[in-house]
């Protein structure tokens, strides 16, 4: 009971800093809406029983995430940009696609029934996933370094001084 | 126990929710932002089916799915820094410079 109750505390904080990324008018602001966000994000993981996976979102996100994009905004100053605003038709098409993609999906949830399953055995979470990806998951796990490894090299690239020509 | 359907259903306005940010905002920071929220979105439909089904694999797939968007997010963000010093600012409204 308890725990429905906190979850919708958090579903409701996560929804209103999420609209606020969208809406308020400063890049700073956005920022921290969505490090709020990510935080009430962890909480959520929390309830839903995996707390490795609450203080990877922790440290991940609301940690390097955020600091990344306050990094961001810091060097390249976007509130001083003549950015036009949108139009009021564009607008009102990108709030309607919004609205259509969520009817879409609430349809297809209301129409679907989850199969019953049987209630989960208690198991250490946390030691469960480092066996799974040690063990059956190691193929995918070394990609994903790679993946790390490439995106740590292109970023080093992109960076280099007096490259980027006008 | 949190029922599934709530779970889902916050999970699919959370991406209406950045869907719609993505196509109203011209700052490529705040886009990036929203494309965020989204995947932010379908890690909770991950974690609710995880915690429905018992599953570990569900959890550790968002453990992966985190690390590859952080990654791409640094990738991005050097794109966009980039972009600011060729261009001098991180609207992608006016972003038109392979069309000439």
């Amino acid at each position: 009971m308890s725990a429905t109750v906190a979850w919708l505390v958090l579903a409701l904080v996560i929804l209103a800093s999420s609209v606020m990324v969208v809406i308020s008018r400063r890049v700073v602001h956005s920022a921290v809406y969505l490090l709020v966000s990510f935080l009430a994000t962890a909480g959520v993981f929390l309830i839903l029983g995996g707390e490795f996976v609450a203080a990877v979102q922790m440290i991940v996100y609301a940690g390097s995430v955020a600091v990344l994009f306050v990094f961001a905004v810091m060097t390249t100053r976007p509130e001083g940009s003549n950015a036009k605003r949108p139009s009021a038709v564009w607008t009102v098409a990108a709030v309607l696609v919004g609205l259509v993609i969520l009817a879409e999906l609430s349809a297809a949830l209301l129409a679907w029934r989850p199969p019953p399953v049987a209630p989960p055995e208690e198991v250490d979470i946390t030691a469960g996933i480092g066996n799974l990806i040690f063990t059956e998951w190691l193929v995918p796990l070394e990609v994903f370094s790679f993946i790390i490894l490439a995106v740590l090299m292109g970023v080093a690239v992109l960076r280099r001084e007096g490259k980027v020509r006008r | 126990m949190i029922p599934l359907q709530y779970s889902l259903l916050l999970g699919a306005i959370l991406f209406s929710v950045g869907l719609a940010g993505l196509l109203l905002r011209r700052n490529s920071l705040v886009m990036l932002m929203c494309i965020e929220i989204m995947v932010n979105a379908a890690n909770l439909n991950l974690m609710a089916f995880a915690a429905h089904r018992g599953l570990i694999g569900g959890q550790a797939l968002v453990l992966f799915v985190i690390g590859v968007e952080a990654a791409e997010l640094a990738a991005a963000l050097a794109v966009v820094t980039a972009y600011r010093r060729l261009r001098g600012d991180v609207d992608l409204g006016s972003a038109d410079a392979l069309r000439d």
